[in-house]
């Protein structure tokens, strides 16, 4: 959490990176995950993979779909989590589907997940209503729970989801999944501004953003930006782990520069 | 036993069961349909509609019909069937999409979305859109367009486009799953009719009410002619909607109640569909329930030779039922349901849904437990859909 907390009263926006734990192998996902941190990520998102992810676009599905095909679980993620954490220290959230974390139990994960240096995490199925138990073992732990907004969130509901989430607002950018293209009437700029008048937490804005263009476009109005699909896309269509490194790193420098100059 | 609640609070939870599990997007859009359901629940307009639609298109009240052979009913025990194969388009379904699609037209939502199973909702809701004249799409595994080629043809003649799914096995969770994605990114404009009692708050309920025409007729039906109420009731679950449709009305009294499971080809995981049997709480398609899964909480893919059993989750209120002790679940094989409906279809003339050949090969296997005993069972749905994995022999 503090972690989080630093990393935001820095200067500058911030450039979140999504991986999933387990894609496309074991041990690559741990070396993109430091290409990803050296090539600029601010904060690192990792996925802990689940088999029917609703929120989710076919890119991140097929990532999720292979990752437990290998084998990777909530276990697996957070030990991966603890690997990262040993030489980095970077801020480390997770982002997955609640069922893998209510069937650990909301206790358990959140002891594990402190004690491997996560700092957050990102529970697209878990809205505020049916929040408290787990954020409840997440504040204990120290631990931060991520709230998300929508471009259909209303005004009132966005000021209670600031009141008692914390590390920062993901705000998605439209109505729709991860990796659709991010929708030029750009809904999401009056939730994003009565979030900033309300100033509790910084917004960061995900979904939709493929590269520097994108990420340019939108920085201004945030105070971060979250790319997932499209780095999952670049080690999709990779020839070879190496081939995967080597895209992953340009793609982060682009979008790391474009955020930076923001 | 505890006794059950009888409706959910106000969050959407049975006891410790529901709730409403979904992405942010969706959260105003069921916000706004809780609040519509609960606005025509009490509105006698409104149900006044929905009845004279049931009647005049649906063909309500379905009858009770007495078996006169099956199993030794007739002279052993009593079995009373509520036909809620006669309906148009032969299922239960269509209880719940008149409902849900009436509903959506008062709403103004101009667009309908659905899974389907084993295309009997696909159909159901493909009708009610056609009737009420808005444009229906309808999410369908590969594995289900396969083994119900028909069902895919009639959606398709009633104008519905059906959208194949290859995610997952291609059945009915991943059904679910991609018409959960379609309602994220056009949530504005359009409805989601659910077609079991499963899903995010107000799902279940909604379902289960639309679906308590089946209860609260065949009460009345069978009181009329016994004089009594029935000892049992006995009905196929697979998300649980006609069950619950049947259950609910009774839960006031002291009939016992008895939920078919599908039992597949073994107890092993993938092998059957068996949520409530053989598997334990978790959180999936939107709530808190029973569901088959693994160690690590992910969702285990089901299996029944009959597609509308073949979901590897079940609505909370079951849950619910299971812990209270309110209703028995048992579980029946492909094998069992199969000969079930072979054996019925001759004894009776009937020729039922694999799905309610459970129910039925339950009845079978408990003959003599059930003698002297008055028996009403929800006949569900008809099997003319399942003629090809008939004729397959396929278990
Ligand atoms: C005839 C029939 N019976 C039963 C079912 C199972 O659904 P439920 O448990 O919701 O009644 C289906 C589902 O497609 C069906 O078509």
């Amino acid at each position: 959490m503090d972690r989080l907390d630093r990393t935001f009263r820095e200067p500058g926006k911030k450039l979140i990176i999504y991986l999933t734990a387990g894609y496309p192998s074991p041990g690559a996902d741990e070396e993109l995950a430091h290409c990803a941190i050296e090539a600029g990520a601010d904060i690192l998102e990792l996925g802990f993979p689940f088999s029917d992810p609703v929120a989710d676009g076919p890119l991140i599905q097929e990532a999720s779909r292979v990752a437990l095909e290998n084998g990777m679980s909530l276990r697996g993620t957070l030990a991966l989590a603890g690997r990262i954490r040993k030489r980095k220290d970077t801020p480390l959230i997770l982002m997955g589907y609640v069922n893998p974390v209510y069937r650990m139990g909301y206790g358990t994960f959140s002891q594990r997940a402190a004690d491997e240096g996560v700092d957050g995490i990102i529970v697209p199925d878990l809205p505020m209503e049916e929040s408290g138990p787990l954020k409840g073992d997440l504040h204990r732990a120290g631990i931060s729970l991520i709230p998300m907004a929508a471009p259909t969130t209303p005004p009132a509901r966005v000021e209670r989801l600031l009141s008692s989430g914390s590390g920062f607002l993901y705000l998605v950018s439209m109505t729709g999944l991860t990796g659709d293209a991010i929708a030029s009437s750009a809904d999401w700029k009056p939730v994003a501004a009565s979030a900033r008048d309300m100033g509790k937490l910084p917004v960061c804005l995900g979904f939709g953003i493929r590269h520097g263009r994108d990420a340019a476009e939108v920085v201004g109005d945030v105070n971060g930006v979250v790319v997932g699909s499209a780095v999952t896309r670049v080690i999709m269509e990779a020839g070879s782990p190496d081939a995967a490194l080597r895209s992953v790193d340009e793609l982060i420098r682009e979008l790391a520069s474009a955020v930076n100059s923001g | 036993m505890t006794s059950p609640v009888r409706e959910p609070d106000a969050r959407g939870f049975f006891g410790t069961f529901g709730g409403r599990y979904m992405p942010e997007v969706l959260m105003p859009a069921l916000e706004e349909l809780g609040k519509a359901f609960e606005e025509v629940r009490g509105n006698a307009a409104f149900q006044g509609e929905l009845r004279t639609v049931m009647e005049e298109y649906s063909g309500r009240p379905t009858p009770l019909t007495a078996c006169r052979r099956y199993a030794g009913a007739g002279e052993d025990f009593v079995l009373e069937l509520k036909r809620e194969d006669l309906n148009h388009t032969g299922a239960h379904k269509i209880n719940n999409t008149l409902g849900q699609v009436m509903l959506a037209v008062r709403m103004g939502k101009t667009r309908i979305i659905a899974e389907t199973g084993a295309g009997q909702h696909g159909v159901a809701t493909a009708t009610a859109a056609a009737l009420f004249g808005l444009p229906c799409v309808v999410y369908m595994g590969v594995e289900d367009i396969r083994r119900q080629a028909l069902n895919v043809e009639r959606m398709k003649l009633l104008g519905a486009e059906v959208f194949p799914v290859d995610q997952g096995a291609g059945t009915l969770k991943d059904a679910v799953n991609e018409a959960m994605r379609d309602w994220v990114r056009n949530v504005g404009g359009t409805f989601y009719v659910l077609g079991s009692a499963v899903g995010p708050h107000p799902y279940p309920v909604m379902v289960r009410t639309f679906q308590s025409v089946i209860g609260i007729e065949a009460r009345e039906q069978f009181t009329q002619r016994h004089g009594t109420l029935p000892d049992l009731l006995v009905a196929c679950v697979g998300g649980g909607s006609n069950a619950a449709g049947l259950f609910h009305p009774f839960l006031d009294t002291s009939v016992q109640m008895v939920g078919i499971e599908a039992g597949g080809t073994g107890d092993d995981p993938g092998r059957h569909g068996s949520s409530l049997g053989l598997g334990s709480p978790g959180i999936f398609h939107g709530s808190l329930s029973y569901v088959l899964q693994n160690d690590d909480g992910q969702i285990v893919t089901a299996h029944s030779v009959s597609a509308g059993l073949d979901y590897p989750g079940v609505g909370p209120e079951h849950s619910q039922w299971k812990e209270s002790g309110s209703v028995a679940y048992y579980r029946v094989s492909d094998g069992e349901a199969l000969e079930a409906t072979r054996g019925f279809t001759r004894d009776e003339g009937i020729l039922p849904a694999l799905e309610a050949a459970h129910a039925l090969a339950w009845i079978f296997r408990e003959r003599e437990g059930l003698a002297g005993k008055k028996v009403l069972m929800c006949l569900s749905g008809r099997g003319d859909k399942d003629m090809e994995t008939l004729l397959e022999g396929r278990v």
